[in-house]
């Protein structure tokens, strides 16, 4: 895993509530059904999460990054038979499971018409916008990728079935809007905005984006 | 054991009242069960086995539970050695042995940790685990195979190389300084430092035994023949050549005298620096104490 920050999120102060200690669910591996010298990484019946005992224990785990054989846990880098079986192996675990890693916010989107597609600090200003737009009566939601991948192609999916226009504001140059686009697929228009100057997309920026494409509203009047 | 092993007395006396564990060393039936392979990727005439041999006879000799012992190793030749030994491994990422192992450590105190590295994982890549581990003074052993050049990736200069020594990265000669491990780990505040070499077995067994068996951050300094390459550019391309000129090389610390020549020519070998300390994890376990009490008092 890989936690993608920013400045922003570098930079900021802010309260926090902290969960009491212990109520926090630590996600063990579960220990091998097996006696130590009959330990092997594909004895599974944990729906293809391998048991992973902790370091320490009879079952004398090796960790590695290296290509392994996943039937001994040995590495084997010279194999390419070996490295196929793994790097599938591993492509299918993500793969299957990509709905359960995939985290996603939808917020105000019940009956949104619009809807921002944006992550990292740009969602912050991306949500003022939704708490603007729904104050003066207009139907802006927002879709907020936790994960970036796998990509959350669920929440994308109802979002493209639902709205008509989806916009997403970046701190690249169109690099997750292509993204969103290859998802939605046509079903819905793609407006990207990206900023790279070092300053942060303010709401007021993302407010013109919703502005132009409700042009159609009496903004003046709401 | 060869009959080399009986020519290595190079026991330098022990500081203050710190005593190295004497270990006898085990049969080659004793040591082969805790080698997961019979093979390894590392060149004839390599040190690296040496040292593996010597690390499993220092955790024989020091009779450590073998459930307790994590080796956690790095990138490179010596990085190897966690898919080698029959223990709890980690084969970490380039120059994050250390962060790797802190996490082992502080997870589970009652852990034997051992870190091996090689001297570019441990001072250049993680230069700064490696110094930020000895002056929080952690419980960890750091095994550093030392053979003053990056082998694997084909000979390039290292932190280690020394000036003027050739490398397929400095072909008429190193123009840096180079880092003298050992000293640097005890001017970051490591509490227990010491150096061997591939040539005295018996010396090497007892300083990493003396590592592991010292509460603290403990540095040993594993001078490591390397001669498919650094000795084929520098000194002898002849694997028993080149242990000949570790013998020639290493000189107790207690008859070592400062003088240029220090680790091209002579280095200090056996125990070099150690003392006591408040050790970190032992204090976040006071400091969690602490803040629990005064919660709940």
């Amino acid at each position: 895993m890989i936690v993608l920050s920013d400045a922003l999120i570098g930079h900021m102060r802010e309260a926090v509530t902290l969960p009491a200690p212990g109520s926090l669910r630590i996600a063990e591996r579960g220990i091998p059904d097996c006696a130590p010298e009959d330990y092997d990484t594909v004895m599974s019946d944990l729906d293809n999460i391998l048991p992973r005992p902790p370091l320490g224990s009879a079952f004398r785990v090796h960790v590695t990054g290296l290509v392994y054989n996943r039937r001994s846990g040995a590495p084997e880098t010279g194999d390419p038979e070996v490295a196929g079986d793994l790097g599938r192996y591993l492509r299918e675990k993500i793969y299957h499971h990509r709905d359960a890693i995939a985290r996603v916010e939808e917020y105000e989107m019940k009956d949104a018409e619009v809807a921002i597609f944006a992550y990292g600090s740009v969602a912050r200003s991306a949500k003022a916008v939704v708490k603007w737009a729904r104050a003066k009566g207009v139907p802006v939601g927002l879709v907020r990728p936790i994960t970036l991948w796998p990509f959350p192609t669920l929440a994308v999916d109802r979002m493209a079935a639902q709205v008509r226009t989806v916009i997403v504001p970046e701190m690249n140059i169109k690099q997750m809007s292509w993204e969103v686009q290859a998802a939605v697929s046509g079903r819905c228009k793609v407006i990207d905005f990206g900023r790279i100057d070092g300053k942060l997309i303010t709401p007021a920026q993302i407010e013109e984006l919703v502005k132009a494409e409700l042009y159609y509203h009496d903004w003046e009047r709401s | 054991m060869s009959a080399l092993v009986d020519e290595q007395l190079l026991e330098s006396p022990p500081e203050g009242d710190y005593k190295l564990p004497r270990i006898t060393p085990h049969k080659t039936s004793e040591i082969v069960p805790w080698l997961r392979t019979p093979k390894t990727i590392w060149c004839p005439g390599c040190s690296n086995g040496t040292i593996t041999r010597a690390l499993i006879d220092a955790i024989l000799g020091l009779e450590l539970d073998a459930e307790k012992v994590v080796i956690v190793a790095g990138i490179g030749c010596s990085g190897r050695i966690a898919q080698y030994l029959e223990y709890s491994t980690v084969h970490a990422a380039h120059g994050r042995a250390l962060a790797v192992a802190t996490g082992v450590k502080v997870a589970d105190p009652s852990l034997h940790v051992i870190v091996a590295m090689g001297d570019g994982d441990c001072s250049a890549i993680g230069g700064n685990h490696f110094i930020h581990a000895a002056r929080r003074n952690i419980d960890l052993t750091a095994l550093i195979f030392n053979n003053s050049i990056y082998g694997m990736t084909g000979g390039q200069m290292s932190p280690t190389t020394h000036t003027g020594d050739k490398s397929t990265t400095s072909l008429r000669g190193n123009v840096e300084a180079a880092f003298d491990l050992s000293e640097l780990a005890h001017a970051a505040g490591a509490t227990y430092v010491a150096r061997g070499t591939a040539w005295a077995y018996r010396q090497l067994v007892n300083v990493i035994a003396g590592g592991i068996a010292h509460k603290g951050f403990a540095a040993v300094e594993a001078m490591a023949a390397c001669p498919v390459y650094y000795g084929r550019f520098n000194l002898t391309a002849d694997p028993a050549e080149f242990l000949k000129g570790q013998k020639k090389h290493a000189v107790p610390a207690g008859q070592f005298e400062e003088g240029e020549s220090r680790l091209r020519d002579q280095y200090p070998v056996g125990l070099l620096h150690h003392s006591e300390r408040a050790e970190l994890v032992a204090s976040l376990a006071r400091k969690r104490e602490q803040a629990q009490e005064a919660h709940h008092g």
